[in-house]
């Protein structure tokens, strides 16, 4: 058993290395595809002394597979270098926005969750009836709804007509109005694919064997849906909440950016933009980690709510 | 079929299997064609209306050229920011208004769809066909291919694409062909998936081992037996990524990083509303609304064929 666990675990490991490795790999060779760095640094009006001053400095006259290996070093010891905008440590940079960005996934959500399930359950109650159609159609219409396109007719709204919020979040506001609007914009495409799952989970639970053997014992109606039939529906939904974070991640870069939200993915695209290839690197390589580490996590806890998985 | 041989110890003649299959219906009732006209329409209406609309709508961006007199790119400064007709100072030769540089908001809408759901078609076909293929060789192979193929698609769902593309662009660029490479490498894990599943499936019928048994190469067993089993499941996968894959495309643009202006997409069109949220509304709404409509009806066609294939297809 102890075995059978610390291989597994072993083999998690591995396969979290090979995909750092492979991230590594083809941050690496992807920047040097492009050309010079020390192009990109020192201007295109720089004297040829200098730029080869600039490449001494940077380990660019040494083979590939050397600095290769320098890049994998120091990457191992989490140094991607300084950010050539800020001039301060890339890594440094995106850690300072990293709870920003987990604040904004963690409280879309929790939202999602809240205003989800409930919404789903009502779905799947009244399947029949005119409701709960309209509960499932609202889903759908959700779903469809590109985020930031939601996000924009959100500003319109409330920021251009209303004005109730600023049209980009900065800093000195109070957190329920810097945050309103993002929370929304992200939250909303989980708003629709939870209550769909729950929905559809939900009935198909309803209809089985167990639930009626419930009900003919004369359980109440509240402790059949709640005990028997929910703790089922919710597995795949429990999966969802946690596995579904890479796309959590995608969706909250765009939202960063449509509010000017000062989290990670609103700091890639801008060091994109401004070719700032240590922090474009740094960002990456913090997210996939974070991701990764999450999917683990994940994993575990799956296993711990369906022992029927565990083999 | 077999009516010319008597069975003299029964009365009772039984049709064979398929005389019952290709029978008419007992009863020719209007009632109850009615009934079942009704539950047609109930189960796949909203399919079909979806359908009739996105026909609509991808007709009119395909004819573009033909339907509108303006230039999508052409800038004139004296029209700028001219609203909706309904609204003062509208005038119905932009029937939903110009932007900031004077174009016809209808028109770059059209245009915008070309690039928008082209990017999208070819690279929800590549990815489909691509992940179809890969599903049904490791399927039907099985073994280490199966477990290659397995692993492989593990690694790939855990990897935030989005990321992925953006360092790809960040680095060589952007240009419709680099998206609809990167969109394609995104997309071939879910019809690799249900590919592959379908095959395994298909491959332990008892009718495909009884033609295994009797001689057949993989070859006739893969083109008679599971071909026609793929190509149903795979209609349904290609038209739910090319919804999802639309929204890629018009997100990356969105952001900047996709198809860059003055070339119309619907995601660079938003982008560009952004500035202009003050001054004119419908530079955001109707790009927005084509966007939206266009993946409601994929989405809902997509929901009908699976709802279709899965009563009466392979599944």
């Amino acid at each position: 058993m102890v075995l059978l666990l610390s291989k597994k675990l072993f083999l998690g490991a591995l396969q979290v290395a090979v995909i750092i490795l492979s991230i590594l790999t083809l941050l690496f060779f992807l920047q040097r595809l492009t050309g010079d760095p020390a192009a990109v640094l020192v201007g295109h009006n720089a004297t040829p002394e200098l730029l080869e001053t600039v490449r001494e400095q940077m380990g660019l006259n040494q083979p590939l597979h050397i600095q290769y290996a320098t890049f994998l070093g120091k990457a191992l010891q989490l140094d991607f270098g300084e950010s050539n905008r800020f001039q301060k440590p890339a890594l440094e940079l995106v850690m300072a926005r990293f709870p920003n960005s987990l604040l904004l996934s963690v409280s879309a959500l929790t939202l999602a969750v809240l205003i989800g399930v409930p919404s789903g359950i009502y779905a799947a109650l009244h399947f029949r009836r005119a409701d709960g159609v309209v509960v499932n159609l609202f889903a759908g219409v959700l779903q469809s709804l590109p985020s930031f396109w939601l996000g924009l007719v959100l500003l319109l709204i409330f920021s251009v007509q209303l004005k109730w919020v600023g049209s980009v979040s900065n800093l000195e506001d109070n957190l329920l109005r810097r945050m309103a609007l993002p929370t929304i914009t992200l939250a909303s495409f989980y708003v629709a694919r939870l209550i769909r799952l729950v929905r559809s989970g939900l009935i198909d639970e309803l209809h089985e064997a167990h639930i009626l053997t419930a009900h003919s014992k004369g359980l109440k109606p509240r402790r059949v849906l709640f005990v028997h039939a929910l703790r089922n529906a919710l597995i795949p939904v429990v999966a969802f909440v946690t596995l579904d974070l890479s796309f959590m991640v995608g969706g909250s870069i765009i939202v960063e950016t449509l509010f000017s939200y000062s989290g990670m993915g609103d700091q890639m695209v801008k060091a994109i933009f401004n070719r700032d290839y240590a922090l474009v690197q740094a960002s990456m390589f913090v997210i996939v980690v974070f991701v990764l580490v999450v999917n683990m996590l994940s994993n575990r806890l799956y296993q711990m709510i369906d022992p029927r998985i565990r083999a | 079929m077999n009516s010319s041989i008597k069975i003299p110890t029964s009365p009772v003649v039984l049709p064979a299997p398929s005389e019952l299959l290709h029978a008419p219906p007992p009863l020719n009732l209007p009632r109850w064609r009615w009934r079942m006209l009704q539950r047609q329409i109930r189960r796949y209406g909203e399919g079909v209306i979806a359908g009739i609309v996105l026909t609509i709508l991808v007709m009119a961006i395909i004819f573009a050229q033909h339907l509108t007199p303006h230039s999508p790119t052409a800038a004139s400064m004296r029209e700028r920011f001219k609203p909706p007709f309904w609204l003062e100072g509208g005038s119905t030769a932009y029937p939903l208004g110009t932007d900031n540089l004077g174009r016809d908001l209808l028109t770059r809408t059209l245009y915008g769809g070309q690039v928008s759901l082209g990017v999208a078609f070819v690279a929800s076909t590549a990815a489909t066909l691509i992940g179809a293929s890969l599903g049904l060789i490791c399927g039907y192979l099985g073994g280490v291919f199966d477990r290659l193929l397995l692993r492989l698609t593990e690694f790939w769902v855990s990897f935030p694409f989005l990321v992925l593309a953006l360092a790809v662009i960040a680095v060589v660029g952007s240009s419709p062909l680099v998206l609809i490479i990167l969109m394609s490498l995104s997309g071939w894990v879910y019809p690799a998936q249900v590919t592959r599943a379908q095959t395994l499936k298909m491959r332990e019928l008892e009718y495909v081992h009884a033609s295994i048994a009797l001689g057949a190469s993989s070859q006739h067993v893969i083109r008679l037996h599971i071909f026609p089993a793929i190509i149903s499941v795979n209609i349904v996968v290609w038209t739910l990524s090319f919804g999802a894959l639309v929204l890629v495309e018009s997100s990356l643009s969105f952001i900047g990083l996709g198809v860059s202006p003055p070339t119309p997409s619907w995601g660079n069109m938003l982008n560009d509303s952004r500035t202009y949220l003050q001054d004119a509304w419908w530079m955001s709404v109707v790009p927005g609304l084509a966007l939206m409509m266009t993946i409601l009806c994929v989405n809902t066609v997509g929901d009908a064929l699976q709802k279709f294939s899965s009563r009466h297809l392979y599944a």
